[in-house]
């Protein structure tokens, strides 16, 4: 059944849907719509989950770790400073290799502060060990939390699982969703399956203290577990598509959109690139082989799709994430990726803090990037789709 | 598509406005989006909402810089900013004025401070004028029926203000008038 609801409804909508045990719970914009709606659901008795109400994000993936591991399908949702404050907990359950899911909604990180919509909190924790999907609109914000599950549930896999939407322009924008019934999910869905369980009639030891080996071959099973999700992720969306939903495909990591016969192909991820879809379109009619390659899974990493969709032609990547002193994250993993196979590669942070980067601005940054690539095959640069106004500050600063 | 933008001050209700409208647009079978711009929202503070309709699945999804149609329901907002930056040259003003207002677009007007009035439509002092802007909005652009909007009223509010609204909103569809320029 469609339904007219934000990005954070669908979310909760799945959590409910999902059968989840421990909703572990820390407010903070713009996730807390997801927690208000859970506990709205849980007040009007159509939610079974206990929710626990805690006094910082720290406790709150903490509160979720030991659900999880008292073997209870656990979900918990934060943002921006809220993910650095739960930081140690975050790498502390994927080392545990505890199944959970948590949803990002993306906010940029202080100082100073802002409540706008970037993606570097959730980009900054590629290296944790998380299996790190992101949506591009409500639909698969709901569509990937109830995936999240199994994926993260998944004995080849067993790894906690976020999935990051962008704050506010998904967080907060009411489309029709798809909301499948309970029978549907439960079909798709089967009981949590997870490595251990806390049982007093079976003890275990949890997070003790490891010798250099044993620690070290800890780590790398986590890296072979990464690299098993790319097949488990396929399979799951695959079983999504087939029982659940099929109006959005599932069965690959990331989505091409006109790339087979493009020359140049920009990559994105998250909310804009609908807008992006958009500009692509009309840079078409205008007779521009333009395409687009959207990142859906950020972890893992999908090397052998990205590399065969962007051989040999002209790359543009979007980043709405910094990483400081090097750009953004997604060029530096294109850039890995692809190592000197196209012809030209453009890496481009804009859209930081939440300033705003739609259908007009993409085209001409499009446009510049053909232009400019014929003479300049490398580059990086921060694109401003305005004249940057004059802020009297008391930092050292080139942008003016 | 049709692109709305929705201006009003913080406490006017502009965001359900639009999400209402959006939710009206699905009972027609038609696709939406709605959002707000969130930012130094306080009580009185200028606010923008947004909805986009088509029959389409919408991809887009910025901000509205170009609409097709601007309601503005606090009229003090008319003289204080301009809500009507970027307005297309064919597009609509669906204004909340005791009086006609010319403008160099096709202009609607309505009471709809007195309506709310008249319905005791009044929340912490202050009349409650947006989902009652939303009957001006359905008469001036006729994209989403008033059925439809009625049907949205009733799924976001308790039965008793709902039903108070969609009779406030009904009035307003009524009295709303497009304003012919005397002016060339």
């Amino acid at each position: 059944m469609k339904k007219v609801m934000s990005g954070n409804e669908a979310v909760a909508s799945a959590v409910k849907l999902a059968r989840v045990g421990v909703v572990s719970v820390y407010p903070i914009t713009p996730q807390t719509t997801i927690i208000e709606k859970l506990s709205e659901m849980k007040a009007q008795g159509e939610l079974s989950a206990d929710i626990i109400r805690v006094e910082s994000e720290h406790s709150a993936m903490a509160g979720a770790f030991g659900a999880a591991a008292a073997g209870v399908r656990a979900f918990t949702a934060t943002a921006s400073q809220g993910l650095l404050y739960m930081h140690e907990m975050v790498w502390w359950v994927a080392g545990s290799r505890m199944p959970l899911v948590m949803v990002v909604a993306t906010r940029a990180v202080g100082a100073p502060w802002n409540i706008w919509n970037e993606n570097t909190d959730f980009t900054q924790l590629r290296d944790a060990g998380w299996i790190m999907g992101f949506a591009m609109n409500p639909q698969e914000a709901l569509d990937m939390t109830l995936q999240s599950f199994r994926i993260s549930e998944d004995s080849r896999v067993f790894l906690p699982m976020m999935v990051g939407m962008d704050g506010f322009i998904l967080s907060h924008t009411k489309v029709p969703v798809n909301v499948p019934d309970e029978s549907t999910v439960d079909s798709f869905l089967p009981l949590r399956n997870q490595p251990y369980v806390i049982d007093p009639e079976d003890p275990v030891g949890m997070g003790n203290m490891f010798q250099p080996q044993d620690y070290m071959r800890l780590r790398h099973s986590i890296e072979l577990a990464i690299k098993s999700s790319h097949d488990v992720i396929r399979e799951v969306g695959r079983d999504y598509n087939s029982k659940v939903y099929h109006e959005i495909d599932y069965s690959t990591l990331n989505v091409p959109y006109k790339v087979d016969d493009a020359e140049y192909v920009v990559v994105s991820m998250g909310a804009w690139s609908g807008d992006l879809m958009e500009a692509v379109d009309s840079l078409r009619e205008k007779g521009l082989n333009v395409g687009m390659l959207r990142i859906r899974y950020l972890r893992p990493w999908a090397e052998d799709e990205i590399r065969k969709a962007l051989r040999g032609r002209k790359v543009l990547v979007l980043d709405r994430a910094t990483s400081l002193g090097r750009g953004g994250p997604l060029h530096l993993e294109i850039a890995s990726t692809v190592r000197g196979d196209v012809e030209a590669l453009w890496g481009t942070v804009t859209g930081i803090g939440g300033v705003s980067v739609g259908k007009g601005e993409l085209e001409g940054l499009i446009m510049e990037f053909v232009e400019g690539s014929k003479s300049e095959p490398e580059r990086r640069f921060w694109y401003y789709p305005e004249r940057v106004r004059r802020v009297e500050l008391r930092t050292p600063r080139e942008v003016e | 598509m049709l692109e709305v933008r929705f201006h009003g001050r913080g406490g006017q209700g502009v965001v359900t406005m639009a999400n209402l409208l959006g939710e009206a647009a699905a009972y027609d079978d038609l696709y939406s989006a709605a959002f707000p711009i969130y930012g130094a929202e306080r009580r009185g503070a200028e606010i923008e909402s947004y909805c986009r309709i088509s029959p389409h699945p919408i991809r887009v999804t910025s901000p509205i810089t170009e609409p097709d149609v601007v309601v503005v329901i606090d009229p003090t907002l008319m003289s204080v900013n301009n809500p009507t930056v970027g307005l297309k040259k064919n597009g609509i003003v669906v204004l909340n004025s005791p009086h006609p207002v010319e403008l160099s677009w096709r202009t609607f007007v309505v009471d709809a401070t007195t309506v709310a009035s008249e319905h005791g439509l009044i929340r912490s002092g202050w009349p409650m004028v947006n989902v009652v802007m939303l009957g001006a909005l359905v008469k001036a652009i006729g994209t989403v029926r008033l059925e439809s909007l009625e049907a949205a009223v009733r799924e976001e509010f308790p039965e008793k203000i709902a039903e108070t609204n969609v009779k406030a909103m009904r009035v307003a569809y009524d009295r709303t008038k497009e304003v012919v320029r005397v002016a060339a």
